[in-house]
């Protein structure tokens, strides 16, 4: 470049600064202005043109109490098949276990409960993929190891560091007791002794197919316990799928009787067996009517003798007693009946809630499992039928959870009341924010409150409270039952343990 | 004008001209719906992807049928945002209404669903009586009594309908109005388990105790059930049969029936991809029978494999694995299968039970074992027995029973089963032998018990 050129385009460079300097530079045209506001604007609308609408479901965000807190933790199952099943199949030894199938997630109960008589709680757990009912045994907790080598994937690795986050940075440690297996689809297991020999035995409700079905497959079967194992006895066979089991001497003479829940599908009813001695029962109807779920035993009206509560829920959605006269004839009342068909009642547990020494009932409302139609309705949540005496049970509804599966009553805030723990098994889950386990404050009798204790998992439906660590104050345990169209993570036994603060 | 203002207003027309072509994809302002489909397994998942991408802003049947995909797999929020897209689009037809008002229904939006569905209902359309039939459930959910009769009486011989009307009138005390109704249900449907049930609950209400007990005897075995079960579940059927993993298993099914067995397979491996990471029982059992038909034994033992760690056990399961065996030439595995599938019960296979046995009793006789082949043969027709007693097949039963008695004399369930069935054929004096036997072999027998004390 010659030194002429060079000077004028020093000299354009300095007018056009000057100018700009002075003029347009710091005060463009007003059209300029419009017209970049203009562009502003519509890229404004045309980005707000590409985003999706919002698609949830209108369900209130609940948060934690603030005063109280559980450190979760996983009760993790292993692969179990029993030999004689692998030797059938013509499986080799471990070939099963080293295959990558995972039993189905089909926990169908839990209960904290002291299943080997020594004074201190296990989990019992019936599990109906499995096939087998099992105890677990808190042994205690040390400081977590992360299961890690140098082949670990991402995901492995990912797993591991959301386990140490999720318990505190600790392991709990159990012993496994087994109870029984083969049988297909336990659905309950009653802790008691039935034989009267101070050894507590184990009565497992059979449903004989997980899923709906109105054939002869149920059993009832104990598990007598004899020095350090069970032995096998099938007590009721031929019925239709069995649910649940409870003891009471119902004749008063002196034994355990058995008041035996049959589910069915379209078909069941409650059966009594009556205990003839030597492992003996005699078996009658006492109620014809489908999709009987529970039937705790308790005095209800203080008469002296036990009676049965009975949850009917296949379309009648009904709460049924069945008033024993002292002798073992049972009379029928209705106790609650809705003619909201959809109610989808999950089952009914006995509690004196408001402690007037009146036995009351807590029901559990949202069974959504119908076929992809899984939906929190307005209606799901948990009804309180509280005993007035003189067979009269008023409702009320006092908490409300879409797809409130099971409810379980425990004094969470340490106040000297019973609050209550509920799970869902079919909320809106596509929404990450709506809880799966919630509490429900009693507040002097009244329960407005409710307070989250988790999203995840999700698909519960069963829960038990009940002190698991021996520390004096009730922990949380709740099973996950899959349902099979959706895909959400596996927990298939989710404990809580209290936290205890300042 | 200078250059500048030419390149904005460049600008301005080219984000124009992309508001204007977001417009037309979007079909108006708002965005395009995106749902939540990660709940669902791949082939569902996939294949509502492609309908979303496939789908017609500007198209009311598009949007509504959305809608409709949307209300089977439970994406709730999603199909109701569909169905009021459609409207802005154009007008629904009744039978798009209905659809509207499932949706709302479902989602539980019931008064609103309640409104929707009326004007279908009142019209002269075919969906009229389903609407009328929806809103008197809904009405049944809303606790309103009055209401839900008001609407289930307008439906137009609806069994579901039928039942939520009688089960109204039983608790309304007016039993007589219900049994009269399921009298009339069962004329069209003999076999209707649900009718006899209900007329039974009935007449207990009336104080009827004898009517009422033969109802409960003729529930307990005929077979027909008819839960609530409206038409908007049958659409639930179908759309989930035209998508994903469930097209693969049927299409394996249709080649296995025609015999051939490559695609048979071939789409039973497909269909195991299109339903990760879900499981499902029905895939492996289809997957088994296809590779046990192309003569690959052990392929099918090996999904059999597979479904007893998913699932447990199951009679199907141990009369699919004795097929393998046999098919491999290896009997005392597969008499061995077969045993344990006779003593675990089935039940969405029933006729398994009676498999295993009819298995049993056929290689028995194979290896020249007359005994245990004809103690197997009676099984077999112990088991058949049950299958026609239980579908209100009661000379059938009979006769296989009969026979099963002849072989099985020493087992109270065959003569508590027959005695069950004479008493049903009215025949008070050979159910009452039977009903005896039974209680020789097991005195503490309640059921036999309480039979024995009605034909006595």
């Amino acid at each position: 470049m010659d030194n002429e050129n060079s000077d004028t385009l020093v000299e354009e460079v300095a007018n056009l600064t000057a100018y700009d300097a002075v003029g347009k530079m710091h005060r463009p045209e007003i059209k300029t202005v419009l017209l970049c506001c203009v562009i502003g604007i519509l890229t404004v609308v045309w980005g707000l043109m590409g985003i999706s609408p919002s698609l949830t479901s209108e369900i209130p965000v609940l948060t934690s109490h603030p005063g109280h807190s559980w450190t979760p933790t996983d009760l993790e199952q292993q692969k179990y098949i029993p030999e004689h099943l692998q030797a059938l199949i013509d499986a080799e030894s471990g070939e099963l276990k080293d295959m990558e199938d995972p039993h189905e997630v089909r926990i169908t109960n839990v209960q904290i409960i002291d299943v080997d008589g020594d004074g201190k709680n296990e989990v019992l757990v019936c599990n109906a993929s499995q096939n087998t009912v099992i105890a677990y045994s808190y042994l205690g907790k040390k400081a977590f190891q992360p299961n890690l080598s140098e082949d670990s994937t991402p995901e492995e690795m990912q797993a591991e560091i959301q386990k140490l986050s999720e318990s505190n940075g600790f392991e709990y440690q159990w012993k496994e007791i087994l109870i029984g297996d083969s049988m297909v689809a336990p659905a309950h297991a009653t802790v008691f002794d039935v034989n009267n020999d101070g050894q507590l035995d184990v009565i497992v409700s059979v449903l004989g197919n997980i899923m709906p079905s109105d054939e002869l497959v149920g059993q009832v079967i104990l598990f007598l316990k004899v020095e350090d194992r069970y032995e096998r006895h099938v007590l009721l066979k031929d019925v239709r799928r069995v649910a649940d089991v409870q003891c009471g001497d119902f004749d008063d003479d002196g034994d355990i009787d058995l008041a035996v829940a049959v589910f069915g599908y379209a078909r069941g009813g409650v059966r009594l067996l009556e205990n003839l001695g030597d492992l003996q029962f005699r078996d009658s109807s006492l109620l014809d009517r489908p999709g009987v779920i529970h039937v705790p035993v308790h005095d209800y009206d203080k008469d002296g003798d036990q009676d049965i509560g009975v949850i009917v829920t296949q379309d009648e959605e009904e709460v049924w007693a069945l008033e024993n006269d002292g002798q073992g004839n049972f009379s029928r009342r209705i106790l609650y009946e809705t003619d909201n068909y959809d109610v989808g009642g999950g089952g009914l547990i006995k509690v004196d809630l408001d402690q007037d020494g009146y036995m009351d009932f807590l029901m559990s409302q949202g069974d959504n499992l119908e076929f992809g139609h899984g939906w929190p309705m307005p209606y799901h949540g948990c009804v309180w039928l509280r005993n007035r005496g003189d067979w009269t049970f008023e409702a009320e509804m006092i908490g409300k959870l879409g797809g409130t599966y099971a409810a379980a009553p425990s004094d969470l805030d340490n106040d000297g009341d019973l609050d209550v723990v509920l799970i869902s098994m079919s909320n809106d889950y596509a929404n990450p924010q709506n809880p799966s386990v919630i509490w429900v404050e009693n507040d002097k009798g009244r329960f407005e409150k409710q307070h989250l204790i988790a999203r995840q998992p999700v698909e519960l439906i069963t829960v038990d409270c009940g002190d698991i660590n021996g520390d004096g104050v009730d922990d949380i345990v709740a099973g996950q039952f899959r349902i099979p169209l959706s895909v959400v993570p596996d927990h298939p036994i989710r404990i809580w343990f209290k936290e205890e603060r300042e | 004008m200078r250059k500048l203002h030419f390149i904005l207003l460049a600008v301005v027309f080219g984000q124009i001209a992309l508001i204007a072509m977001r417009y037309q994809g979007n079909g108006g302002f708002n965005g395009p719906v995106t749902s939540r489909v990660h709940k669902l397994e791949t082939g569902f998942r996939d294949a509502v992807r492609e309908i979303e991408s496939d789908h017609d802003v500007n198209s009311v049947e598009s949007w509504v049928e959305l809608g409709g995909i949307y209300t089977t797999f439970a994406l709730m929020p999603e199909a109701e945002y569909c169905f009021r897209r459609a409207l802005e689009v154009g007008d629904l037809d009744l039978t798009q209404q209905f659809k509207f008002g499932i949706c709302l229904s479902r989602r539980g939006k019931i008064e609103t669903a309640i409104k929707i569905l009326k004007p279908v209902g009142a019209s002269q359309d075919k969906l009229a009586s389903h609407a009328n039939l929806q809103i008197g459930l809904d009405y049944l959910r809303l606790d309103d009594r009055g209401n839900a009769e008001i609407f289930l009486r307008r439906t137009k011989n609806d069994e579901i309908a039928e039942f939520a009307l009688a089960r109204i009138l039983i608790r309304d005390d007016r039993a007589q109005e219900a049994v009269e109704i399921l009298g009339r249900l069962i004329d069209r449907s003999p076999n209707s388990m649900r009718a006899h049930q209900m007329q039974g609950w009935a007449y207990e209400k009336m104080g009827n105790e004898q009517e009422a007990r033969n109802c409960f005897d003729r529930s307990m075995h005929t077979s027909e059930m008819i839960t609530i079960h409206p038409i908007s579940r049958d659409w639930d059927e179908e759309n989930v049969n035209a998508m994903g993993a469930s097209v693969a298993l049927t299409a394996s099914t249709a080649a296995l029936e025609e015999g051939d067995t490559e695609t048979a397979t071939r789409k039973a491996m497909d269909s195991f991809k299109l339903l990760e990471p879900l499981w499902r029982p029905a895939y492996a059992i289809q997957a088994a029978l296809s590779f046990l038909e192309s003569g690959d034994s052990d392929t099918a033992l090996f999904y059999l494999k597979r479904w007893l760690i998913h699932d447990g056990e199951s009679a199907y399961l141990w009369e699919l694995v004795g097929d393998c065996y046999l098919a491999k030439g290896s009997e005392v595995e597969a008499e061995a299968a077969w045993l344990r599938g006779q003593l675990v019960r089935a039940s969405k296979t029933v006729q398994a039970n009676a498999e295993c046995c009819r298995k049993l009793s056929e290689l028995y006789a194979s290896q020249g074992n007359a005994l245990k082949a004809e103690r197997y043969r009676g099984y077999h027709k112990y088991e058949s027995g049950r299958l026609q007693w239980r579908d209100n097949k009661v000379r059938e039963a009979n006769y296989e029973l009969t026979t099963a008695a002849e072989i099985l004399g020493d087992d109270e369930d065959v003569w508590f089963l027959l005695a069950e069935v004479q008493r049903a054929l009215n025949d008070r004096s050979a159910a009452k032998r039977s009903y005896e036997e039974c209680l020789r072999l097991a005195p503490n027998h309640g059921r036999a018990i309480v039979g024995l004390g009605l034909v006595q």
